[in-house]
């Protein structure tokens, strides 16, 4: 859809996106609480449980729970929803996008270049570097693909943006990373064998099994090319609260400056504009988002 | 230097076999009393996490998916 020539004036593009910008102004500390305070509890299952302070089985756990909250945090450092434009306070993208991703064993530059790239071009067979997931036929399809390490084959997409420069240079920052953290599992692996599989690498991949299924796969299942058509609104038996709202996930695609935990209000602001945009699902979104579980069985 | 560092990472998924997975089958090994007569049990440990690690690197994946 042309943005600059939407369907009438009373939900013009530019009336929409002042009403996303509202929302796009707080600073998220949640998510830096959640990064943070998920990578430090995982650190600190490393003495308690080769100390046998905690059983193994506990950190387990608990390490998977920290993994299923690694990502979120990461994604909001992505967008630079930490810094909001200030060059001063990047760092903090940089630093919580990095920290928060150990659990999950993942270099953060290469998942925000590849993740600006899918924001690009969503749906894209050739450039959307989720397009595997986001399009996969059933859940045990990710899982598999999770669990063979095959998805996303960032590599393919290095080839795919060759003649992007920052794209290429954030991405050799972030191989040398993923390099640091593949050495680092291999010293831990050597020391501390059954720990660095049950606190690390398990829970790294259950922790990419839960992000991929409801941040990738549910949000695009069946949906096309375009800003208002590529991502929909959703709803599942599992409470929100349980898969980090990503019913509301269309709204990121839309605005993806808008703060996670404002989504809920902005969308009930910008539900009119929705609908006459035609985002899938749109006409099932209630109208009050904020608090509402968006159970549906 | 670099065409070293290069050739040893195209690897990976062989080393992987052999560091990650070996360690695991070790300690795994190790726990279990059944074996704990056969000798050499650490050598075959490593020897099988590295056989799948090769048999992975040349399918180019692990699972049989």
């Amino acid at each position: 859809m042309d943005i600059a020539n939407s369907p009438s004036e009373e939900f013009s593009f530019e009336k929409e996106k002042a009403i996303a910008k509202k929302y796009a102004q707080r600073f998220q500390w949640e998510m830096i609480l959640i990064g943070v305070g998920q990578a430090c509890i995982w650190l600190s299952l490393w003495p308690l449980v080769i100390n046998e302070i905690i059983p193994l089985w506990s950190g387990f756990i608990i390490a998977t729970i920290c993994a299923c909250f690694a990502y979120l945090p990461s994604h909001e450092a992505q967008h630079g929803n930490f810094s909001r434009g200030n060059p001063k306070k990047r760092w903090l993208d940089s630093f919580v996008g990095n920290f928060t991703l150990i659990t999950l064993i993942y270099p953060y530059e290469v998942l925000r270049v590849t993740h600006m790239k899918h924001h690009a071009y969503t749906n894209d067979k050739e450039k959307d570097p989720d397009f595997q997931t986001s399009n996969a036929k059933s859940i045990k399809e990710i899982v598999l693909l999770v669990l063979d390490g095959t998805s996303p084959d960032y590599e393919k997409y290095k080839e795919v943006f060759a003649s992007d420069k920052a794209f290429q240079k954030a991405f050799d920052k972030g191989v040398k990373i993923a390099l640091l953290l593949r050495f680092a599992l291999m010293v831990m692996v050597v020391l501390y064998p059954l720990q660095t599989l049950l606190l690390w690498w398990l829970p790294a991949k259950l922790g990419s099994i839960y992000t991929t299924i409801f941040f990738s796969y549910y949000p695009h299942i069946g949906t096309e090319h375009g800003r208002y058509k590529n991502t929909r609104f959703w709803q599942h038996w599992i409470p929100r609260y349980l898969n980090h709202s990503m019913q509301l996930h269309f709204i990121h695609h839309l605005h993806p400056n808008i703060g996670h935990y404002d989504e809920p209000k902005a969308i009930e602001e910008l539900k009119p504009f929705l609908i006459a945009k035609g985002v899938p699902g749109a006409e099932d979104i209630p109208d009050r988002v904020t608090y509402n579980p968006l159970i549906k069985f | 230097m670099e065409k070293i560092l290069e050739k040893i990472l195209s690897y990976n998924k062989a080393w992987f076999g052999l560091i990650f997975i070996g360690s695991v089958l070790n300690a795994i090994v190790l726990k279990l009393s059944a074996f704990n007569n056969v000798p050499n049990i650490s050598i075959w440990c490593f020897l099988v996490g590295f056989l799948v690690g090769i048999i992975a690197h040349i399918r180019d994946k692990w699972l049989w998916i």
